[in-house]
């Protein structure tokens, strides 16, 4: 019984224009988005690749350590995560580029927007994209008349006058325009192939399985959307007002309720200021060297000389530690009150199956909020290994800005500099970390199937 | 024992009206069974009871004895349904609609039989390959004929089928109903057409204001002016 529907409903979607056309669609954005995404990853690969030796060369022509712990710093290069072409995420807007000093750490520019500043119009382009906003409203728009449309066209009360209980015809509907949705994805998935196989990206292991989680993620999105329509079908009485019942759902589940959301949770806990926070950093710094200052100028007037090099070396450590604490402290302060917005935030967008969506793609394409907080927070501890040595080499080198003129055609000596490794996060944490939204899409799943039944059972097949 | 059999069926819609006022009724099996009635009568009203598509208000309808309120399901196993304007899968063939009821019922057949069944309803064979949405009121009744045999039901419920049907083709489709009860078929049929209905019926109920005010059995309907007949009831019961 239930096959016998799955199989009508595929059949006669198959040959509707309908199909046809959004079919095309579907299959025609795939195809130009993964040409438009895997040009730029590409150009992305290869101006990282390309930082990554300049930045090291433009090490070494340093003129001195000096001006590389305090003013040029070490540039740490963010690597492109090979999964962004799914989910662009946050990557999109971070800084590709940080400088580190001895003082603090710089993020100096390479992101999407600074590329080309027309993203920030329309957002990134990414295949979530697609998967959210376009595969979502074919979804939706082609169960949105599975029940209505029946009962207009008069069919629904033959198909209930045979011994079909409502729940297989439901589970039928379902099921059915589930696999004729998996037609325009199957082509493209393998028209995108296509296209990747002219690239090659760092595709290892672990990217192969949270392409897979990705794809189930996409998967249990898209059903949670269908059975939206299937609801909305079952509470409709007319395909006409399903269509337009659909569009709005899909408009507040899509973007409304995502959009207003982080600005509403902006609202409720704002978020730092990235500029405040700069201003903070000056401010220990100054203070900081108004500190130095005044314990030096009490020496003299205490003892009547300058000070020895060991007491300044002792007291630049001192001071520096100190320093460094309360950086530490204010950009942890920083990344709590961010950590809090976007808590307050995406709790209030997982009031849609489209935010759990998001953050769960992103966390698997390692380009959401705990990958950049991750990131970050492995180049501050490499800003404390640079620092440490930098203070380390410069023991017993003058102070006096002429010593440390530059020596042309001399290379600086940096055996034993700590160089900067990221850990990316681990196939387990990502799972650990996606728990919520998949039990949040899973919860609507089984909502919008119940409200649709619960619909359909009372639902006047006359 | 009857096949269908109804008793007390009252049916008082959420906007006060009473379609169904105590209706009793029984239709013995093999036999063809006409309710007669104007507009608003309840006759469409006791089809949709009969397969459940609306809960009575009170009394009980049994399908081969088995309580079509409490068990619908197992009440329409043996009832099989034609509408007043059949309504199926306009963008699929008539093969493809029969494929689709037959698969239903788990009892997929090959395309050979659906042809011989099409055949047998009197479709044109041209007709097979193309899309049911191009087909007359006429052809469509067939078809939906042609959906009832599949399902193999012992009871076929048939609800004003012949309205709109011009005379040629009414008289093919009663042709067909006869058929279907030489086949061992009961058929339970509503209709306002009185010339139609001492055509085919076996037992003629007439209904006024939701109550059955009268049945005639095929003696009694012989010799008599069965309009006279039915408007007098109609009248003396409004």
């Amino acid at each position: 019984m239930l096959w016998a529907i799955v199989h009508k409903e595929i059949q006669s979607n198959v040959i509707s224009s309908r199909f046809l056309i959004l079919s095309s669609l579907c299959v025609g954005l795939f195809v130009i988005t993964a040409f438009t995404i895997f040009q730029e990853m590409e150009l992305n690969y290869r101006e990282y690749r390309s930082n990554l030796i300049g930045h090291r060369e433009a090490m070494a022509r340093e003129p001195s350590l000096i001006s590389l712990a305090a003013i040029s710093g070490v540039k740490v290069d963010r690597r492109p995560e090979p999964l962004g072409f799914f989910a662009r995420g946050i990557e999109a807007a971070r800084s590709r580029i940080y400088r580190v000093t001895s003082y603090d750490v710089t993020p100096i520019g390479g992101s999407d927007l600074e590329r080309n500043p027309f993203v920030s119009i329309s957002g990134p382009l990414d295949f979530l994209y697609l998967f959210q906003v376009v595969v979502s409203l074919l979804a939706l728009l082609l169960a949105s008349d599975a029940i209505s449309g029946e009962k207009e066209s008069g069919t629904l009360k033959l198909l209930i006058s045979h011994n079909v209980p409502r729940h297989t015809i439901l589970l039928g509907k379902f099921f059915g325009n589930y696999f004729t949705l998996l037609i325009p994805l199957s082509i493209s998935a393998i028209a995108v192939g296509a296209v990747m196989s002219f690239y090659s990206f760092p595709f290892g292991g672990d990217e192969w399985k949270r392409m897979a989680v990705m794809l189930v993620l996409s998967a249990i999105y898209l059903a949670a959307m269908l059975e939206m329509g299937l609801l909305i079908s079952s509470v409709t009485k007319k395909p006409s007002i399903s269509f337009l019942a659909s569009i709005v759902a899909w408009v507040v589940s899509v973007i409304a309720i995502p959009k207003i959301a982080f600005h509403l949770g902006a609202a409720i806990a704002p978020p730092p200021s990235v500029a405040a926070l700069q201003n903070r950093m000056r401010a220990i710094t100054n203070e900081a060297d108004v500190k130095a200052l005044t314990e030096i100028r009490k020496y003299i007037e205490e003892r009547g000389q300058p000070p020895p090099k060991e007491w300044l070396e002792e007291l630049s450590r001192k001071v520096m530690e100190e320093n460094n604490a309360k950086k530490a402290k204010l950009q942890q302060e920083f990344d709590n009150r961010l950590a809090r917005t976007f808590r307050v935030s995406s709790m209030l967008a997982r009031l849609s199956p489209s935010s759990s969506y998001t953050f769960a793609m992103q966390e698997m394409a390692r380009t959401g909020f705990n990958d950049d907080i991750r990131f970050r927070r492995a180049v501050s501890e490499f800003k404390e290994k640079f620092a440490e040595y930098m203070e380390m080499r410069m023991k017993g080198i003058s102070s006096n800005i002429e010593d440390n003129m530059p020596q042309l055609g001399k290379k600086l000596d940096l055996t034993g500099m700590p160089t900067f490794s990221y850990r990316e996060s681990r196939f387990g944490d990502a799972v650990g970390h996606i728990t919520l939204d998949v039990l949040v899409l899973l919860t609507f799943n089984v909502i919008f199937f119940l409200a649709a039944y619960m619909a359909f059972l009372r639902y006047d097949v006359r | 024992m009857s096949l269908l059999e109804i008793v007390d069926l009252v049916k008082r819609y959420e906007d006060g009206v009473l379609a169904l006022d105590g209706l009793n009724l029984k239709v013995a099996r093999g036999e063809i069974y006409v309710m007669l009635g104007p507009n608003g009568a309840g006759k469409t009203t006791t089809v949709n009871l009969i397969f459940n598509f609306i809960q009575p208000t009170s009394g009980t309808i049994k399908v081969k004895g088995i309580d079509a309120v409490r068990d619908p399901l197992g009440a329409r196993r043996h009832a099989a349904f034609v509408s007043e304007d059949v309504r199926l899968y306009d963008n699929f063939t008539p093969r493809q609609n029969l494929d689709f009821f037959a698969r239903l019922q788990g009892k997929r057949r090959r395309p050979e039989e659906y042809d011989r069944i099409l055949n047998e309803m009197g479709l044109p064979e041209d007709s097979f390959r193309r899309r049911v949405k191009d087909f007359s009121k006429g052809m469509r009744q067939r078809l939906g004929i042609a959906v009832a045999i599949l399902k193999d039901a012992e009871l076929v419920v048939l609800d004003e089928p012949t309205s709109g049907l011009d005379p040629k083709g009414a008289r093919e489709f009663l042709a067909l109903l006869r058929k279907l009860r030489s086949d061992g078929k009961t058929i339970f049929m509503t209709t306002h057409d009185i010339f139609r209905a001492r055509q085919i019926a076996d037992r003629v109920g007439i209904m006024s204001y939701g109550r059955l005010v009268g049945e005639m059995a095929r003696p009694e309907l012989e010799g008599v002016d069965l309009e006279e007949i039915y408007v007098k009831y109609v009248e003396e019961h409004r």
